[in-house]
């Protein structure tokens, strides 16, 4: 190789290595100097001989822990073929708090490490960073679940209050209650109830997300057919269960919550004394079944589809409800990665039904085997 | 002042109304065992040193003023004069935690007030029944 050709290797070198944010290095075992690219020089200021620093400056330059690492390796080198990874947490320096050292021990013809150096404080700050955020963020939660323990509690005492102030009118009133007295007491009555549910639904929605989901194999046909038998539909309303009987692997507790809610929703605002209501699963492409709960009700105007799904909303005002069965099932859907939303159902064209649709990402998606 | 021998409830309670709901549901189911009230754990403490309670049913609330429920619980499990009263917790938290460690503490019992129509006079009932049925323990170890 001429000179020339050596040259212009090494500059394609250093180009590759500069783009590569990274450095070359070389311990001296024998001279105990390190010499090597940029980042050396910059860890270590001003070298001590040519271009070489010695090592123990770069020793006095780490923490303890890793420190003792490196002053290890460099004790090792003579003594065989060492391959050597180690991130060095740097002490003392503004701009750099850790480096790796990626190199190999050789014998040529003394003992040398030669490798590559790089400097990796960017990748330690933002690490830390999302530390610091994940930590803020899981006390933010804890907060939130607290605050809603008491806000229920503290709320429901003062409330049962009022439900029992209003049964003790209504027994000492006896017989001198007017049949307006005793209409307004059971009016009374059905806000504490709603209200009891409303704060017991907050709580239930705080903790969607702390719930830890278990998985397990379901069976999607019988879990639709459970489903039915579970809300207990009155007479003249019907369940369709349109579900192949594929066996998924997936949170059945959270998924059958939000069946559930689904159709206990489409039930509650149905407007008339008989109904059909429909389940339906498909797959939706790679490990990912889409889900429709579909019904024959009054249906939900468009624009006002996606403000169902906010909490205490209630498009029938003193609807049945306490406006949070909606918001529960797509902050559980969004948990699990899945989405939802609304499309009109079979009987848009007369004005009727709608079609509440989620995705849900399984584990796993086989047929079932026997 | 001694109230003498006799089956005696506690009713460990800060909430006023709740007092009243839970008086009116005794008298209702036909409980005739004499009622003393205390409206925080001290009361209660004050109620079992010195008034001389021989056999006693405590229905107590967890989240009172001063001296809360599980305060009194671990008082008592330190306390052997304090020990002479069957303890039938009734409180509004459903947490799980709450319901282990008052049963950890020894109590008979652990019932999460609901706001619903009959359940003052559903928990009345099983007062009146546990009082008919179940065997309380004596002041002083004696037994009768």
């Amino acid at each position: 190789m001429t000179d020339e050709e050596e040259q212009d290797q090494r500059a394609s070198l250093n180009l590759a290595f500069a783009i590569g944010g990274m450095n070359h290095f070389r311990v001296d075992v024998a001279s105990g100097l390190i010499a090597g690219g940029p980042l050396v020089k910059r860890l270590l200021g001003e070298p001590d001989a040519g271009e070489a620093f010695r090592v123990e400056r770069l020793l006095t330059r780490l923490d303890a822990t890793t420190g003792r690492q490196l002053a290890q390796i460099l004790t090792d080198l003579p003594r065989h073929d060492l391959a050597v990874d180690v991130e060095l947490v740097v002490v003392d320096h503004a701009a750099i708090d850790a480096i790796r050292m990626v190199g190999r021990a050789r014998t040529i013809p003394t003992p040398i490490l030669a490798g590559i150096m790089v400097d990796e404080t960017e990748r330690r700050r933002s690490e830390e960073l999302l530390r610091g955020r994940a930590a803020d963020l899981a006390a933010a939660n804890r907060q939130l679940e607290q605050f809603t323990h008491i806000v229920s509690h503290d709320l429901k005492s003062p409330l049962r209050g009022v439900h029992h102030l209003a049964s003790f009118l209504r027994e000492d009133l006896g017989d001198a209650a007017s049949p307006q007295v005793l209409e307004h007491l059971d009016k009374l009555d059905r806000q504490v109830t709603k209200m009891s549910r409303m704060l017991d639904d907050l709580q239930t929605y705080v903790h969607v997300d702390r719930r830890a989901g278990k998985i397990e194999t379901v069976d999607l046909e019988a879990l639709g057919v459970e489903l039915g038998e579970l809300v207990g539909l009155p007479d003249g309303f019907t369940l369709d269960v349109d579900v192949e009987p594929v066996r998924v692997e997936t949170d059945r507790t959270a998924l059958s919550l939000v069946l559930r809610n689904l159709l206990d929703n489409s039930f509650k605002h149905h407007d008339r004394k008989s109904g059909m209501l429909r389940i339906e699963a498909r797959p939706h492409g790679r490990g990912r079944q889409r889900f429709r709960v579909i019904d024959d009700g009054p249906g939900i105007v468009r624009r006002y589809r996606k403000r169902v799904f906010e909490p205490f909303h209630c498009l029938g005002g003193a609807g049945p409800g306490s406006g949070m069965g909606l918001a529960f099932v797509k902050r559980a859907v969004e948990r699990q990665g899945g989405r939802v939303w609304i499309e009109d159902g079979p009987g848009a064209d007369a004005g009727r039904g709608v079609a509440f649709c989620f995705t849900w990402p399984l584990v796993g998606c086989g047929k079932p085997d026997g | 002042m001694a109230d003498g021998p006799g089956t005696h409830i506690l009713l460990v309670d800060d909430d006023e109304i709740d007092v009243i709901a839970l008086t009116r549901a005794f008298a209702e189911v036909g409980i005739d065992v004499p009622l003393i009230i205390a409206r925080d754990g001290e009361e209660a403490l004050g109620a079992l040193l010195e008034r001389g309670l021989d056999a006693v049913l405590m229905l107590l609330d967890l989240n009172m003023p001063r001296m809360g429920g599980f305060e009194l619980l671990e008082r008592r499990a330190s306390d052997p004069r304090l020990g002479a009263a069957a303890v039938l917790v009734m409180t509004t938290s459903s947490r799980r935690q709450d319901i282990e460690r008052a049963h950890a503490l020894g109590i008979v019992g652990y019932v999460v007030k609901a706001t619903r129509p009959g359940f003052s006079r559903d928990f009345a009932e099983l007062v009146r029944r546990y009082l008919a049925l179940a065997s309380l323990p004596r002041a002083g170890g004696r037994t009768r």
